[in-house]
């Protein structure tokens, strides 16, 4: 009877030390880009993943909210009303896609900077299947290098080209000047 | 022809006036700070972020909310600049509330007492609504109600 006991003790106490099902965890924030720099509205777009761990519970995310940071300025608040379904052992993203007023960004007469410091800060509502509620919060920050958009780039050839033609107009209008003065001597 | 042409119109007319499930909505307050501090005149920043359930660009019209410290009328609120507001996006309201000179009120409540200046919590209450249009809908009022607790360290 005791070598029984003995034997059965170590079982029980292995199967209390059963670990709690691990909950749904934010995991990073993936392609954050910032582009049109420049034009009237500046584009956010990101995805920000979590994972659930879960072996056999499904989750559904009922909102996210997300304060964006800009180089430590405040530039707005993102919010996420879709549902989407969280499946056991998985990853879901949600698409952050944000317009900022650029004047918030960039000061008048400002030329973008080759890097700014972006920061996602907030929390998502999960529902569990009972319809309980789980917060999940986030703070991510990362240093990215704004996107020159191909019509950008257009715009800063033609810029350029135009620059030229105006250097060489110029150039032609000192070579008249030169010629009249000659000729007047 | 005249029987389709005034279903067609009613059928327009049926998917402008048809709105969200949700109206737009409060959703919080943030970026508390001191903008100015002097004897004579305090501006105290704050930005208030509401919902455009509409998947239309909408107009702010009105922006009417009051500032309560400590259950008392501290001054009204001024928007700050232009707001825009995108389809079914959160959006940004700058406000400014400025007491030029300091009422009785403030007097009361903030220098008197001095709870507030020596770090001490005090209760703030932004309370009001604003009015908000999105085109082919009629003007809608959005209330809203913050109340919090706030140091002066929250401030600066």
């Amino acid at each position: 009877m005791k070598s029984l006991f003995a034997l059965l003790l170590p079982l029980l106490v292995l199967s209390g030390c059963k670990t709690p099902e691990a909950a749904p965890e934010f995991k990073s924030v993936y392609e954050v880009n910032l582009s049109g720099l420049g034009r009237k509205t500046t584009k956010l777009k990101a995805l920000i993943a979590f994972t659930n761990p879960s072996e056999n519970k499904n989750y559904t995310l009922a909102s996210l909210m997300a304060d964006i940071e800009i180089d430590g300025e405040d530039v707005g608040t993102f919010i996420y009303n879709n549902s989407l379904a969280l499946k056991p052992k998985s990853e879901f993203k949600v698409p952050l896609s944000y317009g900022i007023d650029s004047d918030k960004i960039l000061k008048a007469g400002e030329e973008p900077s080759d890097s700014y410091g972006v920061r996602l800060k907030g929390f998502a509502l999960l529902l569990d299947e009972s319809g309980e509620k789980i917060k999940i919060t986030f703070d991510h920050t990362e240093t990215i290098k704004p996107i020159v958009l191909r019509e950008e780039r257009k715009e800063e050839r033609l810029d350029k080209r135009s620059e030229k033609k105006m250097l060489r107009d110029a150039r032609k209008l000192d070579k008249s000047i030169e010629r009249l003065e000659k000729k007047e001597k | 022809m005249l029987h389709w042409l005034l279903t067609f119109s009613l059928l327009f007319a049926g998917a402008l006036v048809a709105g969200p499930d949700q109206p737009p909505y409060y959703v919080k307050m943030k970026g508390f700070k001191i903008q100015s501090f002097s004897r004579k005149k305090i501006e105290i920043l704050a930005t208030a972020v509401f919902y455009n359930t509409y998947n239309n660009k909408a107009k702010l019209e009105e922006v009417e909310i009051d500032v309560f410290l400590e259950n008392k009328l501290l001054g009204k609120v001024s928007q700050v600049g232009d707001v825009k507001i995108p389809k079914l996006s959160a959006f940004d309201i700058p406000l400014v509330l400025t007491l030029e000179p300091p009422g009785p009120a403030v007097s009361n409540s903030l220098w008197q007492s001095g709870r507030f200046l020596f770090g001490q919590k005090v209760t703030i209450v932004y309370k009001g609504h604003i009015k908000l249009k999105a085109i082919g809908f009629i003007p809608i009022k959005i209330p809203m109600e913050q109340k919090m607790q706030v140091s002066i360290k929250d401030l600066l």
